[in-house]
């Protein structure tokens, strides 16, 4: 039994999801990064974020801070803190400077993205 | 907290052994503080529904590890066009075409049951396809595991590109032509390697040719040859369609005379002579029957579709001089 065709406005949604997590993508790494000048540990980073208005699951998260960390952007370490060991964010040197950078890129593309909309 | 342990163990259970203790520690203590965060916000201790349905939020444990884990690809998009134009090649240019016009048929006359020898032989078809398709996987997911780059010869030259076809949208690709020459080449050298060795010999069945096939062979040489010519200089040289047209339109022509001459041959006299020393002389007698059949209604039918190719071909050259003529009236001069 062949499945049935989407209807075009179901199309249109599953687009538009799409193209929502392509359009957030991009962003949650320059978020993290920034949201990183100052040291945090993951869940009230994620609260931070949150408060800011950038909902981000922990799924996506950790293993972004992971990539992140990998990539020399960010360095990590656990620590006790209220008698729970609590893994502490940073952005790195090599972070810093590619968050600079990134900020720039942002601001060029936001700036030629509101001339075009 | 049992059903939290339970989770992160679910979670653990997917990930390779030098995350696991990372992740499910940092996982566990992000969990601790969203559940500690609520439990103060409702001023007593979660339920286990409660507590179920942050997990559930969080999504199945498999997901969640998923997510930690590289994204890496059996066989990734910069690898994929040549697996799929090998697998295609492979597949449609070179093993149900053998099958088709070679194994196929000399199943159906040699085998004591034409009907049994037909699935035998669609069964072993299937099976080398499997085989075949397996294989180049296997071999293009090294490539991708290894991280191995295609050779793309001296980068990439616009100039160098196949050109556009004088007449329709579609450009002469390069890499068709070759999979059309590899494919060209392997059926000649198949069918020349019968002509030249004057036997084929199948199960106990052997079918031993004339020895007239000998005094024509440089001629089905020739005509092998200008066979592969036409997909050899559409690779060489794919601007020189005219060339490529006229070679295409002599060798087709040529062939359907070679056949229809055969055929006529085989008409007057037998050109092949079944033998087999398992078999009863009946059943050597119907395949002798059959190959005979084969030899007079085969050879006919070849030259029929050769001189119908050798039409189209034609009617394509015609059409592609119209449309380049056209073409050279109304291009902008500027």
């Amino acid at each position: 039994m062949s499945p049935s065709k989407p209807r075009p406005g179901e199309d249109a949604q599953e687009s538009l999801e799409h193209l929502r997590l392509e359009l957030r993508r991009g962003c949650l790494a320059l978020a993290v990064l920034a949201a990183l000048r100052s040291e945090r540990y993951g869940y009230t980073l994620r609260k931070a974020l949150a408060e800011r208005g950038l909902e981000i699951d922990e799924g996506t998260l950790y293993p972004l801070l992971r990539r992140l960390e990998a990539q020399g952007l960010l360095a990590s370490e656990w620590r006790e803190q209220e008698s729970r060991a609590k893994r502490f964010y940073r952005l790195s040197p090599d972070g810093k400077a590619v968050l600079q950078a990134l900020t720039a890129d942002w601001r060029r593309l936001g700036a030629a993205l509101e001339e075009i909309l | 907290m049992e059903l939290v342990e339970r989770y992160l163990l679910a979670v653990r259970t997917w990930l390779p052994e030098k995350l696991q203790e990372d992740v499910t520690r940092e996982l566990r203590e992000d969990l601790e503080a969203e559940l500690a965060e609520r439990a103060t916000a409702a001023a007593r201790p979660l339920r286990a529904e409660e507590i179920e349905e942050v997990l559930r939020r969080r999504g199945h444990p498999l997901e969640v590890a998923g997510a930690y884990l590289p994204h890496r690809h059996l066989i990734g998009p910069a690898l994929y066009p040549a697996y799929r134009l090998a697998v295609g090649g492979l597949v449609l240019g070179v093993l149900v075409p053998v099958w088709l016009l070679v194994v196929g048929p000399l199943s159906v006359l040699t085998g004591a049951s034409p009907g049994d020898a037909l699935v035998d032989g669609l069964w072993g078809l299937a099976r080398a396809a499997v085989y075949a398709v397996g294989l180049v996987t296997l071999l293009f997911a090294g490539l991708e595991r290894w991280e191995v780059k295609l050779p793309l010869p001296g980068g990439f030259g616009p100039s160098a590109l196949s050109a556009l076809r004088a007449v329709g949208p579609e450009p002469a690709s390069r890499a068709t032509s070759a999979v059309g020459l590899v494919v060209t080449v392997v059926l000649t050298a198949i069918f020349l390697d019968v002509v030249w060795s004057g036997s084929v010999e199948l199960r106990d069945v052997q079918v031993e040719l004339a020895p007239g096939w000998l005094l024509v062979r440089w001629l089905v040489l020739s005509v092998a040859l200008g066979g592969v010519a036409g997909p050899a200089l559409e690779v060489a040289f794919p601007n020189a369609r005219r060339l490529h047209h006229a070679v295409e339109v002599l060798s087709l022509l040529t062939t359907a005379v070679l056949a229809g001459a055969l055929a006529r041959a085989a008409a007057a006299a037998r050109l092949a002579t079944v033998t087999g020393p398992a078999l009863g002389g009946d059943e050597l007698e119907w395949l002798q029957a059959g190959v005979d059949r084969w030899m007079r209604h085969g050879l006919v039918a070849v030259a029929l579709v050769c001189a119908a190719l050798a039409a189209w071909e034609a009617w394509r050259w015609w059409r592609a001089e119209r449309g380049a003529r056209a073409g050279s009236r109304t291009a902008p001069t500027g």
